[in-house]
């Protein structure tokens, strides 16, 4: 008799302690209105931003199997197969965003079935062989978090994301409004809390010369430097600029560090960071200049672009050969994962690191 | 030994006449076959045996199979696809159990009937205002009903009085600025190329000019939420007058007050247009519910009340996202000028303006 209520209570103070610091998650059917830019977060854990119902979605995968590598693929014609699988046709969905797990390798694609403003959001992923199934959103670990709308101002006022990035314990959302000209950030603590507290950061890119300016974020990368954590972003009118992760506090107005000019008429759309040879690299994709490839080895010491110039910071080359990119990832130590379109069709596959 | 020839037989002849009277149908959104027994889902699952394909093009044979979920109803395999079928899309659907020879059928979906419909046009594009300044930011194009997203660059153009299109006017994001209806795209000028002292600006020059004058042309093809195009193409020309960098002063616009007892309109003047989706919030006359209207090119906005005007002080609350076409805050231009007025922090979200009702 003793020996049971001890046990009891040692189980149920274990218990206690235990729901104290689990994630908050429920099971039931996460319920995307539109599943926009992917990110991976620890152990499966797939992040959605879902600009429609301004929420981010925590999605537990149960993918966790470990690889090192993952196998090469080539699916020419994805947006056909994955139209075909949704039961329409390729010109009624919309690729959205791209994702590689990095425990196990395996690549889930957003999708829009359906173009208008009742489109579905789908969630898909490949096996090792290309082969395409639906990552099931009812019946599903998850969590979610709101992204503050002014109430007041909720009528057609939107806030579009265009990336979400994990780092650090932190959802990054980078999201850009249809009304007043706000390019902001949100650094959302993961697990999510219960109430949102984070207002959003003001992104400014470095002045050249004297004007500031609130720019949009077009994509960004978490990177480190000397061990301190970064952001790598890209803006529209094309600097590249580096932000400490400490500074991204709600509130904040944040300028980050021009560390690179890349050229007038340069659309950056994705980026990677990797290391190759014992040297690391970042690698941009543009919407019309092809794929650059920036040697990143000192980050830390290229001196502030502070004034109109020539000269670009980090040394860079253009890789003629890698055209029409849409959409970058990094699949493995060896690999990139390129989402790309000729001819009006979208083929996916895996290409070597440069 | 007979025996063994009855039981051979009692099998074959179910199957000699199956094949005649076996059919697959769509029922309700359901693929049915009829007219076959269904007997155990075999090892290699229904899918195996009986698949739905969409579209098919020109080939087939590389497109998988429709997503769905299989079920034996009233003893009928019936397919459910994950997603209701799409119009104007023909299906295929083949059944093909081990001895049997296969069979398929086609089902097209109707198209919506472009006869019956109203074409979707462009209703307005603000600013209202056929001059804009050359650092204008951003502009609304409103449609009659809810249109398709996606790839709408390559159908929107503007173009300057000598027939040449610009390149890049606008920041040309993958997953455009559309409100929740898709009735209403926000076209945002590349802030690059309007900021003064950006490498953009210098390399490929400010978008638009002061003295010329451009039209927005945007084509037909761009489709709406059926699938179908606009109506026809819509052009509008702009006059393209001076940059304006000055933040919005409150203190510079004209207030007509309202009389007591009265449901007259209370009248505000601006010194200049400001942005048209932002006056449709921004104003909040504290604690007196009523109806706005904006005019005369976004250089006004009216207010009436439901009930009568009480006299004395009233508030009028201003949010701080207010902007003029050029991007220009309250107290804050959009182009902030480090060296002369750095910056300060404006940390409140809201302003406000008192007027009088005697």
């Amino acid at each position: 008799m003793k020996t049971s209520t001890f046990f009891r209570s040692t189980v149920l103070v274990a218990l206690a302690a235990a729901s104290a610091i689990a994630a908050p998650m429920t099971t039931g059917k996460a319920d995307l209105k539109s599943a926009g830019p992917l990110a991976f977060g620890p152990d499966g854990i797939l992040f959605v931003g879902d600009s429609m119902s301004a929420k981010i979605f925590a999605i537990d995968t149960e993918d966790r199997t470990a690889n090192a590598s993952g196998a090469s693929l080539d699916v020419k014609g994805i947006d056909a197969k994955i139209a075909a699988s949704l039961g329409t046709m390729p010109d009624q969905i919309s690729i959205k965003s791209v994702a590689v797990n990095p425990v196990s390798k395996r690549v889930y694609l957003s999708v829009a079935r359906g173009k208008g403003a009742d489109s579905i959001a789908v969630i898909v992923r490949l096996d090792a062989s290309g082969k395409i199934s639906e990552l099931p959103l009812d019946n599903v670990k998850y969590s979610s978090t709101s992204l503050p709308n002014p109430a007041e101002r909720a009528n057609q006022r939107m806030d579009t994301i265009t990336e979400v990035r994990y780092v650090s314990g932190k959802v990054l959302v980078a999201g850009l409004s249809n009304e007043e000209f706000q390019s902001n950030m949100r650094s959302i603590p993961y697990p999510f809390e219960t109430v949102d507290k984070g207002a959003s950061i003001e992104m400014y890119h470095g002045s050249h010369g004297r004007f500031e300016t609130n720019s949009p974020v077009r994509t960004f990368v978490p990177y480190s430097i000397n061990n301190q954590q970064y952001i790598l972003a890209a803006y529209t009118c094309t600097p590249l600029v580096k932000i400490p992760v400490s500074e991204l506090k709600g509130g904040a107005k944040v300028k980050g560090t021009t560390i690179a000019e890349l050229g007038a008429g340069n659309r950056p759309i994705d980026m990677i960071a990797y290391q190759k040879g014992g040297h690391e690299y970042i690698l941009m994709a543009n919407s019309n200049r092809g794929v650059m490839k920036l040697d990143a080895a000192h980050l830390d010491t290229y001196k502030p672009i502070t004034a109109p110039t020539d000269v670009t910071g980090v040394p860079y080359q253009t890789l003629d050969d890698w055209k029409d990119v849409k959409h970058l990832e990094k699949y493995d130590d060896k690999l990139a994962l390129v989402l790309s379109e000729s001819n009006g069709a979208n083929d996916l596959r895996t290409v070597a690191l440069p | 030994m007979p025996f063994c020839k009855i039981a051979l037989a009692a099998l074959l002849l179910p199957t000699a006449g199956l094949a005649a009277s076996v059919s697959i149908q769509l029922d309700h959104g359901a693929f049915k076959v009829v007219g076959w027994q269904p007997t155990a889902e075999p090892e290699s699952r229904w899918s195996s045996i009986f698949s739905i394909y969409a579209g098919g093009g020109t080939s087939w044979a590389d497109v998988p199979p429709v997503f769905g979920s299989y079920a034996v109803e009233n003893n009928t395999l019936t397919f459910h696809p994950r997603f209701a079928l799409s119009a104007g899309v023909t299906y295929r659907a083949v059944f093909h159990p081990p001895g049997m020879e296969a069979i398929e059928a086609t089902f097209a979906q109707p198209g919506p009937n472009v006869n019956l419909i109203e074409p979707t046009r462009v209703v307005a594009v603000y600013p209202s205002a056929n001059v804009i300044p050359e650092n204008q930011l951003k502009l609304y194009v409103y449609f009659s009903a809810p249109m398709q997203s996606g790839n709408v660059w390559p159908k929107i153009h503007l173009i300057d009085e000598n027939g040449k299109p610009a390149t890049l006017p606008f920041v040309e994001l993958e997953q455009e600025l559309w409100d929740r209806q898709q009735k209403r795209l926000t076209l945002l000028f590349d802030p690059g190329r309007i900021k003064r002292g950006v490498k953009p600006n210098v390399d490929m020059g400010p978008v638009l000019t002061e003295g010329r004058s451009y039209t927005l042309v945007i084509d037909p093809e761009l489709k709406d939420g059926r699938g179908l195009p606009l109506a026809e193409t819509f052009k509008r020309k702009f006059s393209v007058g001076p940059a304006e960098r000055r933040g919005i002063d409150p203190k510079r616009w004209k207030i007509t007050e309202p009389k007591s007892g009265t449901r007259d309109a209370l009248v505000i003047d601006f010194d200049r247009p400001l942005d048209y989706a932002l006056l449709q919030d921004v104003f909040q006359v504290k604690g007196v519910p009523g109806e706005s209207n904006i005019g005369s090119g976004e250089t006004q906005w009216r207010f009436e009340p439901i009930h009568p005007w009480k006299s004395g002080n009233q508030t009028l609350i201003i949010d701080m996202a207010l902007e003029d076409l050029a991007g220009n805050r309250i107290g804050r231009p959009f182009d902030v000028d480090t060296i002369d007025n750095p910056t300060e922090r404006i940390t409140k979200t809201t302003t406000q303006l008192s007027f009088k009702v005697n």
